[in-house]
């Protein structure tokens, strides 16, 4: 049954200050016995990560008791990161010491992916390391349609999307990606999920029940295939989304989206030939071409990009010991 | 029972020790507050945010005054036998919550393991975050101060402004101030106790696109201009009273290498400990602008838009001795310092009063501020050091 969009996106989209009075919001949690933990994926973020654990460790540990845990889990930083991390009181991980019996794996899907075996909490939120006007409502505000609706099971942000140019905020032209790639293949194979709003945001609240269950591209392609996994899944009314007002946070030049939407693409096709839904698909290329200007000559250049992908959580014997699944 | 010094130099380490766990607190007030472009006249959004963490300290009657200034009181815990409340003492702690520092410039401010960096966060935003966070590190301490402490972010301080805010709290106020303590962010160990006598003043130049090119000299706003800096460079200058001109602020033209400005603006300040001096001074550049304009033909405007008597307390006060003596017990080297501040306004008032430092800075340039972060934790030992001298007494004319 086709779900009726404009109601969805009013019982389902959210502002973060209709969620102002943490002190409701940290005595529902207690009520329902949750956890919740916060996980930071790193990579050479020294620049940013100090301020990120001292806003959520003051206003979301010390001042309010919404988070139990926060942790950093890092690719292997060549910066400071981890120490700085540490000096302000987060938890930090490597990512290649958590289930370190398995095959490392580089990209921010995987450390996405071991919080899950690393970190305690009913839910976790994940927030990127490089936004420049943190605020504790990027937690809370994520966190708190899950707190409040059991229904509820994974909770996107979505912003009025400013990109820090030279010349002070630019008000819009962020989410390229989303806009040219996502939406229009959204609104081709599945238009329901063209009601959320920022499909690509990289910060999100999920319960641990939905992320163990299932499988995460360590690469690009790790927010639009949970997306479709999800969907699949539970339907459209486990997603719910709050609006964060706006982020900041670096661009990046064209030639890197491209590579971003090759894998996302990977990401896509897959899923949606598994699916059943695009039959007779070809054997997918790693290989994304680009051009570039020598002189007078025009030069191709190759970048291979492979979408490896972690299976469920839930498959891997060690997280079924750890949370005690098999007892 | 009301302590002796030596009793609050014992418990120094202690407060140190709570001070520097509510480190996150602090940084976290810090980044709030310093993120929010506060240029003077435009300090209603900081001033807000401001009152919200007053408000999350459980300060009483947080609210704001006519003029935009934000207040917060924490009253005295101490026990009615031992004191009546109505006769506690009054401490005002004062932030300024405006900034030099544009709109346009990035607010942004980074964190690392041992500095902060920021634009304009030495220059007050710290003294507010350290206002901000105070409430709670005096909870954590458990200090039942039988005086009550009023929390102040002034408005409309800085150049124009003219320390409009604290001038009107102190107009309208309803209670009496028996001491003042001024928190600036920058620098740890600075001890003022004296203002100088201070006057501001714009000098504006116009002249017309009809001006004759072909008068030798005269055919730019810009050389009218330093015409007039020349003279003013002339004017002889006492070395005792210590007295000097800073010529702050220049702009002129601007448009190309081959059109004549049109027009020039020198933005400067008199200073001097003998405000006879600041007032001859004055007068001897109105002089130079009425010279300068009639020979040139020019349109030249001078406005004189902040002025400052001079006033200080003695060495020897209780509340500059017990100060000084803080500081040293925190292992810092007090440097006596002169402010034109806030501090002028309340010496001005007959309210003694102090502007002490918190923290050091790495490096400074006019939009970014570079501060150490240990050395914040000192800083604010030394308020609650020089407060609990206050509340105990020590601070009192009558002491001595």
């Amino acid at each position: 049954m086709k779900t009726d969009i404009n109601k969805w996106l009013d019982t389902h989209t959210f502002h973060h200050s209709e969620f102002w009075d943490l002190e409701e919001l940290v005595k529902e949690k207690e009520k329902k016995g949750l956890k919740i933990s916060l996980c930071i994926p790193t990579l050479n973020e020294e620049k940013t990560i100090g301020k990120e654990i001292v806003i959520f460790k003051s206003e979301l540990q010390d001042r309010y008791a919404l988070l139990d845990e926060i942790a950093v889990i890092d690719s292997g930083s060549t910066d400071n990161t981890l120490e700085v991390a540490k000096s302000f009181g987060a938890d930090v991980y490597l990512a290649s010491d958590i289930l370190p019996d398995l095959d490392p794996e580089r990209g921010k899907g995987e450390n996405l992916w071991k919080a899950i075996y690393q970190l305690e909490g009913d839910i976790i939120v994940y927030i990127d390391a490089d936004i420049k006007n943190i605020n504790a409502h990027f937690v809370y505000g994520l966190v708190a349609p899950l707190i409040y609706n059991d229904e509820m099971k994974y909770v996107k942000a979505f912003y009025d999307r400013p990109l820090a140019v030279s010349q002070g905020l630019k008000p819009l032209g962020g989410g390229r990606v989303t806009e040219i790639l996502i939406r229009p293949l959204f609104s081709l194979f599945f238009p329901e999920l063209t009601a959320i709003i920022q499909p690509l945001s990289g910060e999100y609240a999920v319960r641990r029940e939905v992320l163990q269950e299932i499988p995460f591209p360590i690469g690009y392609g790790v927010e639009t295939s949970h997306i479709l996994d999800v969907y699949q899944k539970w339907g459209l009314d486990a997603f719910a989304q709050t609006d964060l007002d706006k982020r900041v946070h670096r661009n990046q030049v064209t030639e890197d989206l491209a590579k971003m939407s090759f894998g996302i693409l990977q990401c896509f096709l897959s899923r949606v030939k598994k699916m059943g839904i695009l039959e007779n698909l070809p054997t997918l290329e790693k290989t994304l071409f680009q051009f570039q200007r020598n002189e007078n000559k025009h030069e191709r250049i190759e970048k291979i990009i492979i979408e490896e992908e972690r299976p469920a959580m839930i498959t891997i014997p060690e997280y079924r010991e750890k949370f005690g699944l098999d007892a | 029972m009301e302590k002796k010094f030596n009793d609050i130099v014992e418990l120094l380490p202690t407060i140190y020790k709570k001070v520097k766990a509510s480190k996150e607190l602090l940084l976290a007030n810090l980044i709030m507050i310093g993120e929010i472009p506060a240029p003077t006249f435009e300090e209603s959004e900081r001033v807000a945010c401001l009152q919200d963490r007053f408000l999350m300290a459980d300060l009483n009657e947080c609210s704001t005054d006519d003029e935009g200034n934000v207040f917060g009181i924490l009253s005295t815990t101490a026990n009615s036998k031992e004191k009546k409340k109505k006769d506690a003492r009054n401490i005002l702690l004062v932030a300024h919550t405006d900034t030099t520092v544009d709109f346009e410039i990035d607010h942004t401010i980074a964190v690392q393991p041992d500095r902060i960096i920021g634009a304009g966060i030495g220059d007050n935003a710290l003294g507010l975050a350290a206002l901000a966070t105070l409430p709670m590190i005096l909870k954590e301490l458990n200090l039942n101060l039988s005086s009550n402490l009023i929390f102040m972010g002034e408005c409309k301080s800085l150049g124009r402004g003219n320390i409009g805010g604290l001038k009107s709290f102190l107009e309208n106020k309803k209670m009496s101030i028996n001491k003042g303590i001024c928190v600036e962010g920058l620098h740890l160990g600075r001890l003022a106790y004296s203002s100088t006598g201070m006057m501001r003043g714009e000098i504006k130049c116009e002249i017309t696109d009809e001006f004759n090119w072909k008068k030798r000299g005269l055919s730019s706003a810009i050389i009218i201009l330093n015409d007039i800096i020349s003279k003013m460079l002339a004017i002889p200058l006492p070395s005792t009273p210590k007295t000097s001109i800073i010529y702050g602020s220049i702009r002129g033209g601007g448009r190309t290498y081959n059109h004549i400005a049109l027009n020039s603006q020198l933005r400067f300040e008199v200073r001097s400990e003998d405000g006879e001096i600041v007032t001859n001074i004055k007068n001897k550049i109105q002089d130079i602008i009425e010279e300068v304009s009639s020979i040139t033909g020019a349109k030249i405007n001078i406005e004189f838009f902040a002025e400052r008597h001079p006033g200080a307390l003695e060495f020897s006060h209780p509340l500059v001795k017990s100060s000084w003596n803080i500081i040293k017990a925190l292992d810092i080297k007090p440097q006596v310092d002169t402010s034109i501040s806030e501090l002028s306004v309340l010496l001005e008032k007959n309210i003694p009063a102090i502007t002490i430092g918190l923290t050091k800075s790495e490096k400074r340039t006019d939009s970014q501020d570079s501060l150490k972060i240990d050395p914040i934790f000192t800083g604010i030992t030394q308020l609650i050091g020089i407060i609990l001298a206050i509340d105990n007494g020590l601070c009192d004319e009558n002491r001595y």
